[in-house]
């Protein structure tokens, strides 16, 4: 990687990292328009059924009398030192309950977006192949529903179907509960499992895992898909992969090799958008399967109306895309050798 | 226009699920007020196969049959009843927030786009934020604190719609800022930026709706989805995420509960799809008028 | 000997108003060995014939008539059978160097690729090693610079001639039968022109490829081929040895082409014909010439001329039958 390729992230984390200030600014601001004086904040942080000492406590705890701009400022440098507040519902610090359902809804995300990804990228080349045969019109069917479909729509059809009628999967819950949990060694309950070698949990995990990444993955997959078509529809008809196919390359070499491999480059950079996504459908999703993840502890924030909560895993999901843009800008570098090697 | 949009069957199957929907919702829409403002309850009713508050433990978890088109809930109340009622309502959200979006959007868009600058810095900035965060999660952090209220659930949405939009005219002042410089300063006498505003608002009706056409979709699932987690919702008022949600505690044995909601958002969000689909084809010259 | 015969060629393009016919009623013999080159202005359809010999129009063509090489009508073959015949049997460089190679595989990868085709081909087994010695070779004799650093290269790394360079010695590397340029040189310097038109002429002499090239610039295609080709709205016009229809052009197309030709004379009067060439979808009646004719008569307007033979020249206007 080139010292120009350094640079290129560096600033690409700087830009993303003024981004998720300035969310954290509008945010205060709007709050503060909401609950103009102290109080009325404190009553944000303790929830509803709270005395008047109470609330003078808070206010007090956590400096709501000061102007918005230092609240502002103590925020953001309490998020770098890792303190998102402290859960009123639970009473247990944010980063803590975050600390413990961000991964498993990693778990899921992660092998969603990339499945996404992957089949989108193929779906799109043989829609593009196929253009304006029944293949085609079948792809963009397909693209059409699954975008058209509200998150929980499709997760509640999975489940009918694939769970409950076929009985092919678990309906519900992150694990059989009957079994014990392995040791504890990362925050990754997968990992942890394939760690100690215990398989059957692993096993489980797994089988209830299926159904919400599917359901996760089709969120996004149509819109994939499209611009994976359309990205192999122009290219399809550039000049080298004319050349290719003159070369005497057969056709199926030039579409999946060498166009495909040109298309899918554009759609690297989408693969920040497609996580936020993947994250948005994942809060629904959770809460159908039951699957007790950052979605399970967003619903729960949101029926208590827990601003610190909410607040906190914002940050933390804006933070998630952040890195996703990261990973998005090196692949995007290694894929596309014009990026990576400037003369 | 609507020739080019006809000629087209998935256009024309788009355009008529999104009429049906839109007149659906003006008629039942200001019958809703009406009873509420005459205080004459039957009047948001009469059009419905049901009173979609009409409560019967007894008929509760019906299958769909020949009186309950959809089946019931848990409280033996009509589904399809109650879908219809709620219609009208994302009707109004959607129209809401785009509308506000695209004036929103369209006012600082130019503005950033003529000033330039550092003004021009911070909208990118600004948008640039939204733009990177999940509408949804951005949702929920704003509506959240304002006591999820289906009046912030309104703003929460305005207020992550407006960037896209801002982004579309400021562009397209950028554009116009370039040609017209100079005929833009022999014209004195009246205010150059009142000139670009009526410039560029006339001539970006087509695409703006074209592309709003395709968005009123977006706000709807983003809506829905809001109703299913809770927020925006006003009970005893019937929205369509919020009986899914109810819905999902009813499965897998009373199935409809959860099912014909969601379907109800999938075939309205497709024909809004398909609708502006063809319209933007249109407006891009890809098809011939 | 004849390599390839064209024999009542028609065009059709499927666009979102209508078919139009792009290519009408084309016969073209071709001489092993024979360099044509094929004239005309934008949209005049030199293009597509090129496209259409090759098979790789876009999916919303059709083809109706013969293009036999060698025996073999590959108007009548299907796609997948077509293969074997792309890159030794017709290949063919297209107008802008930059864009004709895979921006993501390096240029000894692409060169290896085109050779491997050839001895597949041939029935010949050879190790990947002696292939890249063949690599090499050719891009010596194309006088390429420090040719084992460039088969490291990435196309975008290249200069513009270079890349030209590079996609001919995939055709030195081919040997192909027939080689079509279209516009190769259209996007390069003009002292890069130079060189490559004379590595065409190499190619032609060492491997004793046909050359069908298409340019709008006749004063190129007069020092490169034996042959000319003129076409006008998707017809040929014109078709006889260079240095008679460049000496006594007959048809008035030709004329004004010719006439257009810079001679270096400080004096000369550039001359430019009249209007620009029709599109597809609006096309005169009669000879599609006929609105911009000085020569133009009554059946001009009313018929279209077909094609006769003249004392080895092929014309098609009125104002010879």
């Amino acid at each position: 990687m080139s010292i120009n390729t350094v640079f290129f992230i560096i600033r690409r984390i700087i830009n993303a990292f003024i981004t998720l200030l300035l969310l954290i600014i509008l945010v205060f601001i709007m709050i503060h328009i909401i609950a103009p004086n102290p109080l009325a904040l404190a009553r944000l942080y303790t929830g509803p059924h709270a005395t008047y000492t109470e609330l003078e406590q808070v206010a007090k705890q956590y400096g709501l009398d000061q102007p918005l701009y230092i609240q502002i400022i103590n925020y953001i440098i309490n998020v770098l030192h890792g303190n998102l507040g402290i859960d009123p519902t639970y009473k247990v610090p944010v980063v803590t309950l975050i600390g413990k359902y961000l991964p498993r809804t990693l778990e899921l995300v992660i092998p969603a977006t990339i499945l996404s990804v992957v089949i989108g990228l193929f779906t799109g080349a043989i829609a593009a192949s196929n253009r304006n045969k029944p293949l085609d019109y079948l792809v963009r069917g397909v693209y059409l529903v699954t975008w058209a479909s509200p998150p929980f729509l499709i997760a509640v059809i999975l489940q009918l179907v694939i769970a409950y009628y076929l009985r092919l999967l678990p309906p519900t819950g992150t694990v059989n509960p009957v079994l014990t949990p392995p040791k504890p060694i990362t925050p990754f309950p997968l990992l942890n499992a394939m760690l100690a070698g215990d398989w059957p949990y692993f096993s489980s995990l797994v089988h209830h895992m299926v159904l919400p990444v599917i359901a996760i993955a089709l969120v996004s997959f149509g819109i994939v898909t499209r611009i994976a078509r359309a990205s192999m529809l122009d290219y399809m008809e550039s000049d080298f992969a004319k050349l290719s196919l003159m070369k005497g390359l057969s056709r199926r070499k030039v579409v999946y090799g060498v166009v495909l491999r040109n298309a899918s480059i554009p759609l690297v950079t989408l693969i920040a958008l497609l996580f936020g996504y993947s994250v948005a459908g994942a809060v629904v999703i959770e809460d159908i399967f039951q699957y007790h993840g950052m979605g399970y502890f967003i619903t729960q924030a949101i029926e208590s109306l827990d601003y610190t909560s909410i607040l906190g895993t914002t940050v933390i999901v804006g933070i998630a895309i952040i890195i996703a843009n990261l990973v998005a800008d090196i692949l995007y570098g290694v894929l596309d050798p014009r990026v990576r090697i400037v003369e | 226009m609507l020739k080019a949009l006809i000629r087209d069957k998935a256009g024309l199957l788009g355009l008529i699920i999104v009429s049906l929907f839109l007149l659906w919702s003006l008629i039942q829409g200001i019958l809703e007020i009406l009873s509420s403002y005459l205080r004459k309850q039957y009047l948001g009713y009469i059009l419905l196969p049901h009173n979609p508050y009409q409560y019967n433990l007894q008929l509760a978890f019906h299958p769909p049959s020949s009186t309950f088109l959809l089946g019931t809930n848990a409280e033996g109340e009509d589904i399809f009843s109650r879908i219809l009622y709620a219609l009208p309502r994302d009707a109004f959200v959607a129209i809401v927030v785009v509308f506000s979006a695209i004036i929103i959007g369209g006012i600082l868009g130019i503005l950033a786009g003529y000033l330039g600058g550092i003004i021009d810095e911070i909208l990118m900035r600004v948008t640039d934020a939204f733009l990177s965060l999940p509408a949804l999660i951005l949702v929920i952090a704003i509506t959240v604190p304002l006591k999820a209220t289906f009046l912030a659930t309104i703003l929460g949405l305005a207020i992550v719609w407006w960037p896209t939009y801002a982004r579309f005219y400021r562009a397209q002042t950028l554009r116009i800022k370039n040609m017209d410089y100079i005929s833009a300063a022999k014209l004195s006498g009246v205010s150059r930026i009142s000139l670009f505003y009526r410039y560029i608002f006339l001539n970006s009706v087509d695409p703006v709706l074209a592309y709003a056409a395709l968005d009123f979709g977006n706000v709807i699932l983003t809506y829905s989805t809001l109703a299913f987690l809770g927020i925006g919702i006003t009970p005893p008022i019937p929205e369509l995420g919020e009986m899914a949600a109810n819905g999902v505690t009813g499965l897998p044995q009373y199935w409809w509960w959860a099912l014909f909601p969601g379907l109800t958002i999938l075939i309205i969000v497709i024909g809004f799809v398909l609708l502006g689909d063809r319209l933007q084809d249109v407006v891009a010259g890809r098809i011939a008028y | 000997m004849v390599l390839l015969q064209i024999r009542n060629l028609n065009v059709y393009y499927n666009t979102i108003i209508s078919w139009i016919k792009v290519l009408s009623d084309v016969n073209l013999d071709v001489e092993k060995g024979e360099i044509v080159g094929v004239v005309g202005e934008s949209g005049s359809g030199k293009s597509t014939l090129g496209h259409a010999i090759s098979r790789i129009l876009p999916p919303n063509a059709r083809i109706q008539g013969d293009i036999i090489i060698d025996g073999v009508n590959l108007a009548k073959l299907k796609d997948n059978e077509l293969q074997k015949y792309r890159g030794t049997w017709v290949f063919m460089i297209f107008q802008n160097p930059l864009n004709s190679l895979n921006p993501v595989k390096k240029v000894g990868h692409q060169l290896l690729e085109a050779v491997k085709i050839r001895y597949q081909r041939d029935g010949k087994k050879v190790e990947e090693e002696s292939l890249m010695k063949d690599v090499i070779e050719v891009l010596k004799d194309l006088r390429l610079p420090d040719p084992y650093s460039i088969i490291d290269r990435y196309p975008h790394q290249l200069s513009g001639g270079q890349v030209q360079r590079i996609v001919i010695s995939m055709a030195l590397l081919l040997k192909p039968k027939l080689l079509i340029t279209d516009e190769p040189t259209s996007a390069l310097d003009v002292t890069i022109q130079a060189q490559v038109v004379n590595l065409f002429k190499q190619l032609n002499k060492e491997i004793n490829t046909s050359i069908i090239f298409i340019t709008h610039d006749i004063s190129l295609a007069y020092v490169v081929s034996d042959r000319i080709v003129v076409m006008y709205a998707g017809r040929i016009m014109e078709d006889g040895k260079v240095e008679e229809v460049l000496k006594s052009p007959m048809h008035p197309y030709t004329q004004g082409l010719v006439a257009s030709i810079p001679t270096g004379d400080k004096n000369q009067k550039l001359t430019a014909i009249p209007s620009n060439p029709p599109s597809f979808f609006a096309l005169p009646t009669g000879c599609k010439f006929s609105n911009r004719c000085s020569k133009v008569f009554d059946v001009c307007r009313k018929k279209e001329p077909s094609i006769i033979e003249k004392n080895g020249r092929k014309i098609r206007c009125w104002l010879y039958e």
